[in-house]
């Protein structure tokens, strides 16, 4: 049953994906309309096979690999759809839809042969919050990165008298750079938050926080780089490519954070 | 029946006859109307650029003749002097002629807007003085979604082709909303009016006007509605305001140090300095510093004319979208002939009776053979009985306009699909 519910959500994020290829080819508002729209219809069929796999199974599907790249896509998708509220930036959505219709496609064709690498009885509320709140952290960092890309690329073609047709498909410096803030402001706090409730967690699981263990020391790098990325805007009035550079660098650091420190560094975490 | 495009243009007469036939709207539709004997629908187009009539007649040669007459009338000019100038173009050429005009592709500036309201403009006049009908209502409803999806779908009216709309499109790559920002004018020429004037179209609502005489920038504020300042209140102006456009002489420059004394207390917003002045203004080093995007006179019109090299490459793509709207246009008109129409009528009945009568077998699936035949040679006659009369009396309407309308009334009240339908 669940099964075919992940099916159904990945056959929404492919038909966004679609209308996202053709807002690529034709330029045309309609379909960047068509393609937020089936991502929001993924979303919520998304939401609801989350809702049913955690009532079936008592927690959420954290404990796979199937599971991790469908939580992926959904915060993904439910960060991109939080971003629309602030700024609409039509290439992002497009950018950004099919990739989540490759996790979500992924998380549905691994299902079969995944198993689980975390003991179901450290899946405590606790932890699921500490999960979560970092994949949404992650998220907002990731789509924060597309939207400062998209900057550096606006504003290198500007300082270099350039009007590409890149430059007609990128909205106005002002509004990258605002939903630039907002994506890596809610990265922030979502990190952060997940960042305090893992050390709760570390308490409990393991009686100490190993604040060497590269997840946490690097998690902790990534917040004070982007602590660092508020300050030098507030306090000094820094915009621009600088502050951009540290969003690369901070989105960089949390990627590997992610996902590096698992493949090339030994950790407690078990993912 | 044919569709005819014939007129004069930029490309084929010069503008001392052009100008003899930019006519007033009253006088265009009683060339029109004078027209109407030989030509059953049409419709005229009359501007700076063009005059074209669209016309559809039985008799092509006719209607030219007719409408050579009726123009030489105007000006008392021999036909024989004016023909010279004048194309023709017929059926599915003609239909392309006329999108290709709708969507800007023959215009003096390839993918200026203003045509497309010239020939909708055109259009409804003709429209409501009845000169139009079935024909040309349905070529001219597709020119106008032809002409709107070359619009969207290419870059032939994507990007500005002027200094000052370039500076207005760069303005809309940094700011979020024109209408929050101020903008500021050192030195009171008439660059700086016309930019600031396509700024103000723009949405740029606060202007302040600084000159080294005083007069002038309070001349020109008021034209503008904007604030005049002295010129050293003007320097000092840059602190505050995010669009400059800078076009004083003698000599006049703000160097990288100056700039950047100015912008200190801006809290890193953008500042757009546009820089028009001969002599420039500006030292070329102030463009590196941060968020100050920094252009002159050089850089607009680079940009400028790469944009009218996109928009000739945007053609080849806008003539094969229209191509394939010319082909959908033919097939919808292949679809109002009548004996085509009535062999759909005859297919979607011969569907209906055959439907019924398997349903009909389903039911009573006790019937010998000899009854099968017999019940479906009778529904057979029913239904070729109920199809003669209309279908001999269709076949007598003379007037193509006529067969049209007739056409077009049974693919609606019949829901008849069309070629490009069935096609599909």
């Amino acid at each position: 049953m669940i099964n075919i519910f992940y099916a159904v959500t990945t056959f929404f994020y492919a038909v966004g994906s679609w209308f996202s290829f053709r807002y690529y080819k034709t330029l045309e508002p309609f379909n960047e309309k068509k393609a937020f729209q089936w991502l929001l219809i993924g979303f919520m069929a998304q939401a609801v096979t989350l809702a049913c796999q955690w009532r079936s199974t008592g927690f959420a599907p954290l404990d796979r690999i199937d599971g991790i790249l469908m939580i992926l896509s959904f915060s993904l998708a439910g960060t991109l759809i939080f971003g629309r509220a602030k700024a609409t930036v039509p290439v992002l959505i497009s950018l950004f839809l099919p990739f989540i219709f490759f996790l979500s496609l992924v998380g549905f064709v691994t299902d079969i042969k995944s198993v689980p690498f975390m003991d179901a009885n450290l899946m405590t509320s606790g932890m699921i919050a500490h999960i979560l709140l970092t994949f949404f952290g992650f998220s907002n960092f990731t789509v924060g990165f597309g939207v400062g890309v998209a900057f550096w690329i606006q504003e290198g073609q500007l300082k270099q008298h350039q009007m590409t047709s890149w430059s007609h498909r990128l909205p106005a410096l002002e509004i990258l750079d605002g939903l630039t803030v907002f994506h890596v402001g809610f990265g922030f706090l979502f990190w952060a938050a997940g960042l305090v409730l893992g050390t709760v967690q570390a308490y409990q699981v393991w009686n100490s926080l190993p604040l060497l263990d590269p997840k946490i020391f690097g998690s902790l790098l990534v917040l004070i780089i982007y602590a660092l990325f508020f300050v030098l805007r507030w306090a000094l009035g820094m915009r621009g490519k600088k502050t951009m550079t540290l969003v690369m660098v901070g989105y960089f650091l949390a990627l590997f954070t992610f996902l590096g420190v698992r493949l090339f560094l030994t950790t407690q975490h078990t993912f | 029946m044919k569709f005819i495009a014939y007129g004069l243009n930029h490309t084929t007469a010069p503008i001392e006859v052009r100008e003899k036939y930019a006519l007033e709207r009253d006088k265009v539709f009683e060339v029109l109307r004078g027209l109407k004997p030989k030509a059953t629908e049409g419709v005229f187009l009359s501007t700076c650029n063009r005059v074209e009539f669209y016309l559809a007649s039985e008799t092509v040669d006719d209607v030219i003749e007719e409408t050579h007459k009726a123009l030489s009338s105007i000006h008392r000019l021999k036909p024989a002097d004016i023909k010279k100038y004048f194309y023709l173009y017929e059926d599915s050429e003609a239909f392309f002629h006329l999108f290709r005009v709708a969507s800007s592709l023959d215009s003096m500036v390839l993918g200026e807007a203003q045509i497309l309201g010239q020939v909708k403009d055109a259009y409804e006049g003709s429209k409501e003085t009845g000169m139009t009908g079935v024909l040309l209502n349905g070529i001219f409803s597709r020119a106008f979604a032809a002409a709107k999806k070359v619009r969207s779908q290419t870059d032939i009216a994507r990007m500005p082709t002027n200094v000052s709309s370039v500076s207005v499109d760069l303005a809309k790559k940094i700011f979020r909303s024109l209408e929050e920002h101020r903008f500021l004018l050192l030195g009171a020429g008439e660059m700086s009016e016309l930019t600031a004037k396509y700024l103000a179209d723009g949405g740029v609502r606060g202007f302040y006007i600084a000159n080294r005489t005083l007069d002038k920038a309070k001349t020109l504020a008021s034209r503008l509605g904007g604030t005049a300042l002295s010129l050293d209140e003007g320097i000092k102006k840059i602190a505050e305001v995010d669009i400059v456009l800078t076009s004083l002489g003698g000599g006049f420059s703000l160097n990288k140090a100056d700039i950047e004394k100015l912008i200190k207390s801006r809290g890193g917003r953008s500042l757009f300095i546009i820089d028009v002045g001969v002599p420039r203004n500006i030292d070329p080093e102030v463009g590196k510093l941060e968020s100050v995007y920094l252009y002159n006179i050089d850089n607009l019109s680079a940009i400028a004319d790469e944009n009218k090299g996109e928009r000739q490459k945007a053609v080849e793509v806008a003539e094969s979208i229209l191509r394939e709207e010319v082909d959908k246009l033919c097939s919808w008109l292949m679809s109002l002939e009548l004996v085509p129409t009535i062999k759909r009528l005859r297919d979607q009945y011969e569907s209906i009776r055959q439907t019924e009568y398997l349903d009909f077998l389903k039911q009573f699936p006790h019937l010998s053979d000899k009854e099968k035949k017999a019940i479906e040679r009778l529904t057979r006659d029913i239904t070729v009985k109920v199809l003669h009369d209309p279908t001999v009396n269709l076949k007598k309407v003379e007037s193509q306009v006529d067969r049209f309308e007739f056409a077009r009334m049974l693919h609606e009240i019949f829901s008849l699909k069309d070629h490009h339908e069935s096609d599909r």
